[in-house]
């Protein structure tokens, strides 16, 4: 793949590739930068290259994924503390009087928590997920439905409160 | 008949509206840039190696003008000043040349 097509490619999917990178870093958008601009750098020095196995958008998320663990294992940052996750003082304040989306989603496994939002917000097919995961596609629909069980009592639960 | 999941995808609809007002850095300031960390790294290793270069050419040229007043250098010129022919004793000659196959011209009649 020519440079011109890759950088057409990455340009039209960096929206989503940036809330992932974030999302992969605890919502921090500053990690998430600079994952992405890590990412960028790998694809563009053909560290990682895109061999056309998968969907170009799960490529790019896979390699967004195990950069991000990467990352923040050099951060000293282990993948289980994702779970607990410190929100961004300034979205603290902004969101406490709405539902706190990415809190109550914390709440749930990480990967659970990472199916989902590779499902509802990314709108991947499970299929994808499990390309993108490195898991068998059974795998991915158990996290896939138990995840879906444990947010509908977290949402309901919220509503109750 | 509504779907079961439809609660979680109004969360995730409602979280992607809410996520639209998040600012997205630049692509053109992501792309062929290095990270932050790298280019820190770099910019200090060229730092301290131009420092190390300045001082030790500012302490070399110090060293090379310090030569006390008192002391005596002799510099050697002329044409055999490192001519090592006198270190050779004796020139090899050819009457105490012995060849290797020397022996089978004994004759072993004599025996």
């Amino acid at each position: 793949m020519n440079k011109i097509r890759l950088e057409h490619l990455l340009k039209e999917h960096h929206k989503d590739a940036f809330m992932w990178a974030s999302q992969c870093c605890n919502y921090n958008r500053e990690d998430g930068k600079e994952v992405l601009q890590i990412t960028y750098l790998k694809i563009w020095e053909r560290k990682a290259m895109y061999g056309g196995q998968s969907g170009f958008k799960t490529w790019l998320f896979s390699v967004i994924r195990f950069t991000a663990i990467d990352y923040l294992k050099k951060r000293g940052i282990s993948f289980e503390e994702l779970g607990k996750l410190q929100m961004v003082e300034e979205e603290q304040q902004v969101e406490t009087d709405r539902i706190n989306y990415r809190e109550l989603l914390s709440r749930l496994p990480e990967r659970q928590h990472q199916v989902l939002l590779l499902a509802f917000y990314h709108g991947m097919t499970l299929t994808m997920i499990a390309d993108l995961m490195d898991l068998h596609i059974g795998t991915v629909r158990t996290h896939y439905e138990r995840g879906k069980d444990a947010l509908k009592e977290i949402i309901l639960k919220e509503r109750h409160e | 008949m509504s779907n079961p999941d439809d609660n979680i995808q109004d969360f995730f609809s409602e979280m992607r509206k809410k996520d639209e007002q998040i600012p997205i850095p630049e692509f053109d300031e992501l792309i062929r840039k290095r990270p932050r960390w790298r280019k820190m790294f770099f910019t200090s290793l060229g730092v301290a190696a131009s420092l190390l270069i300045a001082l030790n050419f500012y302490f070399g040229a110090d060293k090379k003008t310090n030569i006390p007043e008192n002391e005596l250098v002799i510099i050697l010129s002329g044409e055999n000043e490192i001519n090592t022919q006198s270190l050779i004793s004796s020139e090899p000659s050819m009457n105490s040349w012995k060849s290797p196959s020397d022996f089978l011209i004994d004759d072993f009649n004599e025996w």
